[in-house]
């Protein structure tokens, strides 16, 4: 695999749009002409060689692989509609990464801000820390956010994750995230999406949930009144096939919106037996 | 660029621009509005002409008993004089706003609660608030800071939007933001065509980027990544948290504002204008997005200039000084 290596030479003073840094614009560029794309510092053009030092040369999209290391926590946007190949940041990560990244990988040994994977086409993120506010959200105004891939984020997330998220059976997208904790408004106006959480949430899960599935291991410090709850589970079926064991108490919603897939029925009373729209919460 | 919605009414436009809003103008509440809801806001206070002039005790033209006429439901957690104004007033637990939304838009759809309690409101007055939105000949919920600035911020609108979607399968329904700051909702129209966004815009590519959160004037400040500020007709130094207004202190500040605030007299440059609507001519936005003109009463004072000719200096001063 061709290494591309970036090394922060100062923390910027102010936000640093990175949108450059992907392995998509790296393919094929040797150290000295990746040194000459554009960065934006404030109001500034910029090009990567002012900030970074950079070492080694980029091969065909999917075979590169871009190092970052310093304190990125000030670089926004690295790996923005990116397309394969790979980045790994060694250190804490700024606003939008990979957001909009259609395929390949990345991977955070830090902590990642707000935005994280917003709208993922495709590929995976992961993130060994902690992430903020609207990982795999839709941008303000998008009716559609995520809608395929995997977000792995080993510590807690902030509010409104995976907001807009829609994912098909039929199309086999599966946007997933799997999280150690969150806080309220996980997976609202959800269109199809598996949140599985290890950890405890805050309120409001699965607000207006249309279609998908919501797993959660931990507690929820309020369930929204209106979900319904159906029984004891031992046994999840997630969207895509894959299978959770263990004791889980069933709930049906949101059925506060019109069009969720877990209806009731008006003559019977009885929930719909659809997979769809189920919140799964440890005993 | 940035303006006062963005700690006011922010969240509303958020909620807009994420599932739409049926809103209409303040003049077909007064005339035909028989069901008024205040959620989260106290017009006895912060609005005094509104429940004269539009929402209450005016008659209009279907509603030709005033106050007689109308039914007024007040949501508040506390007992303000609007609530004891009203005929149901709704005491809800604080900020728990969107569970309550939640639990009468599930009651709408027909289905059975499982608690006997929601956010500190019994499931009957839950029931029976449903029933009235539901029979009313013509509804409206105005909202205020009560709900836009607690906890859930643009959800709860979120909610009460997908709420008032829901109630026009019964009857008609309508809501209207109850807008604060002067001309705040002017802002927003301007910048809106402008530049496309309402508020939170960024210029430093060189064309209008939108996020609020990441380019909203409190994010800025709170992460200090300004360098300079230029405050025109508002106060931040006395809405801003404690922590942004001391960032935003630290570096230059200019206002233009023709009264003493806390923001004027910490700035390092005040440019004072004439005051629009007495000493110059100018146009105001109603809370309804109702452009109005405003007239000129008096001669400024001196040699102040309006702010619109202090701004087009100011603006052919940068060209000149960039050399365009």
């Amino acid at each position: 695999m061709a290494e591309v290596k970036l090394k922060l030479k100062k923390k910027p003073d102010f936000p640093l749009e990175a949108e450059t840094i992907t392995p998509d614009k790296f393919a094929g560029k040797t150290a000295a002409e990746i040194k000459k794309l554009v960065l934006y510092h404030g109001n500034e053009e910029k090009t990567i060689g002012d900030f970074f030092n950079v070492t080694g040369t980029g091969g065909e999209v999917s075979d590169t692989k871009i190092i970052l290391d310093g304190d990125l926590s000030n670089v926004k946007r690295i790996g923005e509609k990116m397309t394969g190949g790979e980045i790994v940041v060694n250190g804490n990560i700024g606003m939008h990464i990979g957001n909009n990244m259609s395929g390949g990988k990345i991977l955070v040994n830090g902590n990642a801000d707000d935005w994280a994977g917003a709208m993922l086409k495709g590929g995976e993120l992961e993130i060994t820390g902690d992430a903020g506010h609207y990982v795999g959200a839709a941008y303000r105004g998008f009716w559609k956010g995520m809608e395929n891939g995997l977000i792995k984020v080993h510590g807690k997330i902030g509010n409104e994750a995976l907001t807009w998220v829609t994912g098909s059976k039929p199309a086999k997208r599966f946007p997933t995230l799997i999280c150690g904790g969150a806080g309220s408004f996980l997976g609202i106006h959800s269109h199809g999406g598996t949140i599985i959480v290890n950890g405890d949430c805050d309120r409001c899960i699965g607000a207006d949930q249309i279609r998908g599935t919501i797993v959660v291991k931990g507690k929820i410090s309020r369930i929204l009144p209106s979900y319904k709850k159906i029984g004891e589970v031992k046994e999840i079926e997630l969207m895509n096939g894959e299978k959770i064991q263990g004791k889980f108490i069933e709930y049906s919603g949101d059925h506060s919106v019109e069009k969720n897939h877990s209806k009731i029925d008006k003559t019977t009373g009885k929930i719909s037996n659809s997979s769809n729209g189920r919140l799964f919460v440890a005993p | 660029m940035d303006n006062t919605a963005s700690v006011c009414h922010g969240p509303s436009l958020l909620a807009i621009q994420d599932v739409g809003a049926p809103t209409s103008t303040l003049g077909e509440y007064k005339n035909r509005a028989d069901l008024v809801v205040f959620w989260g806001s106290n017009p006895v206070h912060a609005h005094p002409r509104h429940l004269g002039r539009y929402s209450d005790f005016i008659r209009g033209y279907f509603r030709k008993d005033g106050t007689n006429d109308r039914f007024i439901v007040v949501v508040d957690p506390r007992n303000t004089n609007t609530a004891q104004l009203a005929d149901m007033h709704i005491q809800i637990n604080p900020n728990e706003d969107y569970e309550l939304l939640n639990a009468i838009r599930a009651t709408l759809r027909g289905v059975e609660l499982d608690g006997d309690e929601i956010s500190g409101v019994p499931k009957k007055k839950i029931i029976e608030l449903v029933n009235a939105l539901k029979s009313c000949n013509f509804g409206v919920i105005f909202f205020g800071m009560g709900l836009t600035q607690t906890l859930a911020h643009h959800r709860n609108i979120d909610a009460a939007i997908c709420l008032v979607r829901e109630l026009n399968d019964h009857t008609k329904f309508l809501l209207t933001p109850m807008r604060g700051h002067y001309n705040v909702a002017g802002a927003n129209q301007v910048f809106t065509w402008q530049t496309g966004y309402s508020y939170s815009i960024d210029f430093s590519k060189g064309y209008p980027r939108y996020n609020p959160g990441e380019f909203s004037s409190v994010d800025l400040l709170m992460r200090d990544e300004i360098d300079a500020s230029l405050i025109v007709a508002s106060d931040p130094a006395s809405n801003f948290p404690a922590a942004a207004v001391k960032n935003m202190f630290k570096h230059p500040l200019i206002t233009i504002e023709p009264h003493h605030t806390p923001t004027s007299v910490n700035s390092d440059i005040i440019l004072p204008p004439a005051i629009a609507g007495i000493e110059c001519e100018g146009t105001a936005y109603r809370m309804d997005s109702v452009p109005l003109r405003l007239r000129k009463v008096k001669e400024a004072p001196g040699k102040c200039l309006t702010d619109n000719e202090i701004l087009e200096r100011l603006v052919e001063a940068v060209k000149s000084k960039k050399g365009e």
